[in-house]
């Protein structure tokens, strides 16, 4: 229990100190450490990366950065998708999940490398309007794939849903950021009640790990502020690869060292 | 007071919430409890509550300041979010 909780920890601390939910980290640990079945996995990282969701949006809330009328307007879809994604989850066979999960990791992995550090310091004007048709459609479109990619993957879903607001509607970074970080609190409590529904949450597995991720995701924002996260970065970027690799040939039945 | 924080102090009381029930299940555990399964399990449902409470008041504010195109979204992702939880009685 307590390495679970330590797992928990280091995944919250590091992720939210490069801007990553828990789901990315957390699946792999869950799935290749402690051997638990991909979809299961999924499931508790999925309430996992809620509960985490939950404390930082608060905290983006109080300080003004969230469009929370955007956010409802895009949940709409989102949630939809989350709901066909957490019901198509428990019908396909695991290695079809693990193959998506490993690409994920791959395209995850290769943003991160290739991100550029001055994106993150982009601010400028935003107003609040709804957006205008055809970017409506677009985005309410590409958020409905957002939903199913959450609920079939575990993850939060963030590092598509940024990327959606930032380019199609053109909000500013901060700003798309910590309304995503809202959003993915909706999403996956939508996916988490599909799997609860369904009974694959194991409660003392995800007790300790819940409170791992949420006291470090705590800690990795105010660590992040005064530490260099660089470094960290690029082990996070060795660490995806290897587990993007690592589960794709587990689910292949590839044995590897 | 604004819609913000009033959505934020629904989730901060949700987070608090969840900390102390996950604390107190890991605590049961150890010390060999059969309620450290309830505990694990009021909070995981206290977790998955937490941003639908947070809808809710996000919709009332928002119906309470005339906004009803964006206080009627949050009454749709609340029947979305039902959907989820009774799925299995429909499928």
């Amino acid at each position: 229990m307590l390495a679970i909780f330590g797992c928990g920890l280091l995944a919250g601390l590091f992720g939210s100190m490069v801007g990553l939910g828990g789901g990315i980290i957390i699946v792999p640990i869950l799935t290749l450490i402690f051997n638990i079945p991909i979809k299961s996995a999924v499931a508790i990282s999925l309430i996992s990366v809620c509960a985490t969701s939950i404390g930082g949006a608060a905290r983006y809330l109080s300080s003004g950065k969230v469009d929370y009328r955007l956010a409802l307007f895009l949940e709409t879809t989102t949630v939809a998708g989350a709901l066909c994604g957490g019901l198509v989850a428990l019908v396909v066979k695991p290695q079809i999940i693990a193959l998506i999960f490993s690409l994920m990791l791959f395209y995850t992995g290769i943003t991160m490398l290739f991100n550029k550090e001055k994106a993150e310091n982009q601010t400028g004007d935003y107003n609040h309007d709804e957006p205008k048709s055809p970017a409506k459609y677009t985005i309410l479109g590409l958020s409905f794939i957002g939903g199913i990619i959450s609920s079939m993957l575990g993850v939060g879903g963030g590092i598509i849903k940024v990327p959606i607001m930032n380019l199609i509607l053109k909000i500013p970074l901060k700003i798309a950021a910590a309304t995503s970080t809202y959003m993915i609190g909706i999403t996956t409590a939508a996916g988490s009640i599909v799997y609860l529904v369904k009974g694959m949450v194991d409660y003392q597995l995800a007790a300790p790990l819940i409170l791992g991720t949420y006291t470090g995701s705590n800690l990795g924002a105010r660590l992040a502020a005064e530490t260099r996260s660089k470094v960290i970065k690029y082990i996070l970027i060795i660490v995806i690869f290897y587990s993007a690799a690592n589960i794709a040939l587990k689910y292949l039945g590839i044995k590897t060292p | 007071m604004r819609i913000v924080v009033k959505i934020a102090r629904v989730l901060n009381a949700g987070g608090i919430a969840i900390s102390i029930c996950f604390v107190l299940a890991i605590a049961a555990k150890m010390a060999a409890l059969s309620i450290a399964s309830i505990l694990a399990r009021v909070g995981i449902a206290i977790t998955a509550a937490t941003p639908v409470a947070g809808i809710i008041v996000a919709g009332i504010y928002l119906y309470k300041n005339n906004e009803t195109r964006y206080a009627s979204y949050a009454v749709i992702l609340l029947i979305l979010l039902a959907l989820a939880g009774i799925w299995r009685l429909l499928i």
